[in-house]
């Protein structure tokens, strides 16, 4: 934690709640962000961030500092967006277990002796709408993980801050979840071209 | 495959094991068709981080924060703290006891040397007799300026533990704010704070964070772990 981050939550702590802004402008894009992957509804991000960092506002005199204030902030999203889950609105269609029994070699986006592999001839921009239209099939823990490595661009060590989990089961999550979204993008590549060979 | 897949994406590869892979990709080309589509989801993913919140969104949650702040219970606000000079009689007390207050208050030099007859097995925390307190001014008011003394007495479960402090809301979780002194195997402190509720924890040796197993009350600290709590006559 930054040493003004120290000063705004000490002086928002003495009662200065204006500096709560400071806070809220340098980290509510990550909130939203990761909110928004997790939730897939834009609006209901937008509430949850808001309720984020109120949350984070009333228990700010419990916030001890050992971690930083955007891990804090980042872990009380994730819990609203698990729970936003649970109450049934945004539930994974796939189910853990199946990730796990996928966890050895049954995906091969790639078909061995093809050239040109289905995936290879997406465009940056068809790459980024199936990845938006596939994410919702991870469950939530493999969606985590994958959200924030990979869209926040956080480091295993500051997920694991933020979940809980240790380093190495986050990577195994995060390597299933690559492969099941490859997988599931490929899949919709064949079906949408049944001659291509989609190396399934 | 997908192993060296992982460990390259993740940067757990060695130089020589990073050396090798790439070799491999020159001549592998199933390799290097996985690897690239692992990357191309992963920069897809990148992009997806170029969404913004709504421009209007701060003043919305300072809005609600703002609101929420005014239905929150009243709290005393601490605005300035310090460590209080030792009176004369104080001496073999702080032998046994570290004294921390904020502005002008503080323990009674003549009766503070009492604090030796607390029970040192009497551990977590203890409120002080009110005449304990005093305003040094001089106006002999007691702690009905809302001012408390509190005993914290800690007994760390590893009689290897160099140095005990508190950390609390009452100091901004400094972690060597306020140094417990030891008396056999019992550490205390005496606080002089104001009427209010505040958490608290034990920090062993400035890095490992206890919560006091013999505080009264305890409540999440919207971190996954405890705070002890430490109630004030709030």
């Amino acid at each position: 934690m930054t040493e003004s981050e120290r000063e705004w939550i000490e002086a928002v702590r003495a009662g200065h709640i204006e500096r709560f802004s400071d806070l809220v402008r340098r980290h509510q894009d990550q909130v939203y962000r990761v909110l928004l992957r997790l939730t897939r509804d834009p609006e209901l991000a937008q509430d949850l961030t808001q309720t984020a960092f109120i949350r984070a506002y009333e228990n700010l005199s419990g916030f001890r500092g050992e971690a930083s204030f955007a891990t804090w902030v980042t872990q009380i999203a994730i819990h609203l967006a698990r729970d936003a889950a649970r109450r049934g609105a945004n539930r994974a269609e796939t189910s853990l277990e199946a990730l796990v029994e996928d966890g050895g070699n049954a995906f091969d986006p790639v078909d061995e002796g093809l050239e040109a592999n289905p995936l290879e001839r997406l465009t940056t921009e068809e790459w980024v709408d199936a990845l938006e239209r596939e994410l919702e099939s991870l469950p939530e823990a493999y969606r985590e993980v994958f959200v924030m490595r990979h869209v926040l661009d956080l480091d295993y060590e500051q997920i694991a801050a933020i979940t809980g989990d240790r380093t190495g089961a986050l990577k195994v999550r995060n390597h299933r979840a690559r492969k099941h979204l490859l997988r599931r993008i490929a899949a919709r590549l064949a079906d949408q071209a049944p001659s291509t060979p989609s190396g399934e | 495959m997908d192993h060296w897949i992982t460990r390259y994406l993740d940067g757990d590869l060695d130089e020589a094991e990073t050396a090798r892979f790439l070799e491999a990709l020159e001549t592998d080309s199933v390799l290097a068709h996985r690897l690239l589509a692992h990357e191309r989801l992963i920069a897809a993913a990148g992009r997806l981080a170029e969404a913004t919140p709504p421009i209007d969104l701060t003043p919305h949650i300072m809005q609600k924060v703002r609101a929420t702040s005014a239905s929150m219970p009243r709290r005393a606000r601490i605005r300035r703290f310090g460590v209080l000079e030792f009176g004369k009689g104080l001496a073999l007390a702080a032998s046994l006891a570290i004294v921390f207050g904020i502005g002008r208050w503080s323990v009674r030099p003549e009766t503070a040397p009492g604090a030796i007859a607390i029970r040192g097995d009497l551990l977590g925390p203890t409120i002080l007799p009110a005449r304990w307190v005093q305003d040094p001014a001089g106006s002999g008011g007691e702690a009905e300026s809302g001012f408390v003394a509190v005993r914290l007495a800690y007994r760390p479960t590893d009689s290897d533990v160099r140095s005990v402090s508190v950390a609390g809301s009452f100091n901004g979780w400094n972690p060597r704010g306020i140094p417990l002194l030891p008396a056999g195997e019992v550490w205390t402190a005496v606080l002089v704070l104001p009427r209010n509720s505040y958490d608290y924890v034990f920090v062993e040796d400035g890095q490992r964070w206890v919560v006091d197993p013999h505080a009264p009350r305890t409540r999440d600290d919207g971190f996954g772990g405890k705070n002890a709590v430490l109630d004030l006559g709030v």
